[in-house]
């Protein structure tokens, strides 16, 4: 059976197969009806369909992240990865002002240094709970870090 | 927690012919979903265009869930000061449609410059079961850019 990591790679192989077919949406020099750059990765650029817009990753190099009904679980060299990320956001947040901030990032200031890898199971993985999925995504996408995600228990479809 | 309102949006993607999810919200296990609008809009240019057939949908995300074969997004609380989390998962732009699809309703939209806004009665809203959720599909005739958004409340 394959580990975490393999599947989160086999998801990317996936993906860069997606970025290298003209029309997928993500090749390099798919355009929209206006001619404009539509790939999500090129879209920020000039002549792009959202020009000066905030750059995110190819798909080929999103993290992963595998879920239970209340878990979130990201391995291996993804879980180093999205941690880095949200320290680095906690560190831009925590020097604002208290009434300045959403419950967002109140939140997240609250909870971040909470996290941790656990070495011992599961390929090095961090694990965050589903309940605040959504205040994870937003930290990553302010770091510009883009999430896909698996089942934990593969459903036979995806990797 | 309740009367925690979102939108969840998805901005000028552009999508080939075919049937394609745009935008799709999973209410969290154990927690449900109203949903209250759907928005959408498409910036075509040739007036001649046939309609784009649309659905909203009920969706079991038996398989394909939001970020799975999909885009994740985060949504967007309407009230920002609150620290409650949304707990339904949200996407865009499904590369494999999710299972099980079923129509709630149809409707063919115009591709130049059509938009669609339905606003549910406040008697009526559109209700998800926990660990299941709905979302917006269409089928294009031609290379089209959408814009749209769901409103939800949990």
């Amino acid at each position: 059976m394959p580990t975490l990591v393999e599947r989160a790679e086999a998801l990317r192989a996936r993906n860069r197969i997606l970025e290298s077919v003209p029309g997928s949406g993500f090749h390099d020099n798919d355009r929209d009806a206006h001619n404009r750059l539509a790939a999500p990765h090129r879209r920020h650029e000039v002549g792009g369909m959202s020009e000066g817009s905030r750059p995110v990753p190819r798909i080929s190099e999103n993290v992963v992240c595998f879920l239970t009904a209340r878990q979130g679980f990201f391995a291996g060299p993804d879980a180093a990865k999205v941690l880095t990320a949200l320290q680095a956001y906690h560190a831009r947040q925590v020097n604002k002002r208290y009434r300045d901030l959403t419950g967002t990032e109140i939140k997240l200031l609250e909870e971040i240094p909470l996290l941790a890898i656990d070495c011992e199971n599961l390929n090095d993985n961090l694990m965050v709970w589903l309940d605040t999925w959504n205040d994870y995504l937003h930290a990553l996408d302010e770091q510009g870090i883009v999430v896909s995600c698996l089942p934990f228990v593969s459903d036979g479809v995806n990797p | 927690m309740a009367y925690n309102q979102f939108d969840v949006p998805a901005q000028t993607v552009s999508y080939a012919t075919g049937l394609k999810t745009a935008i799709g919200i999973k209410a969290a296990t154990n927690v449900v979903l109203k949903l209250m609008e759907a928005m959408f809009s498409f910036d075509g240019s040739t007036s001649t265009a046939t309609p784009a057939q649309c659905e909203f949908d009920q969706i079991t995300f038996a398989t394909n869930g939001p970020g799975t074969a999909s885009t994740s997004v985060t949504p967007s609380k309407t009230d920002t000061g609150r620290g409650e989390t949304i707990q339904a998962t949200a996407a865009k732009t499904w590369t494999s449609q999710p299972t099980a699809i079923t129509v709630q309703w149809p409707i063919a939209v115009a591709q130049y410059n059509g938009i669609y806004h339905y606003v549910n009665p406040f008697v009526s809203p559109f209700i998800c079961i926990g660990g299941q959720g709905c979302g917006i599909s269409i089928n294009s005739s031609a290379t089209v850019n959408f814009s749209g958004k769901l409103h939800a409340e949990e």
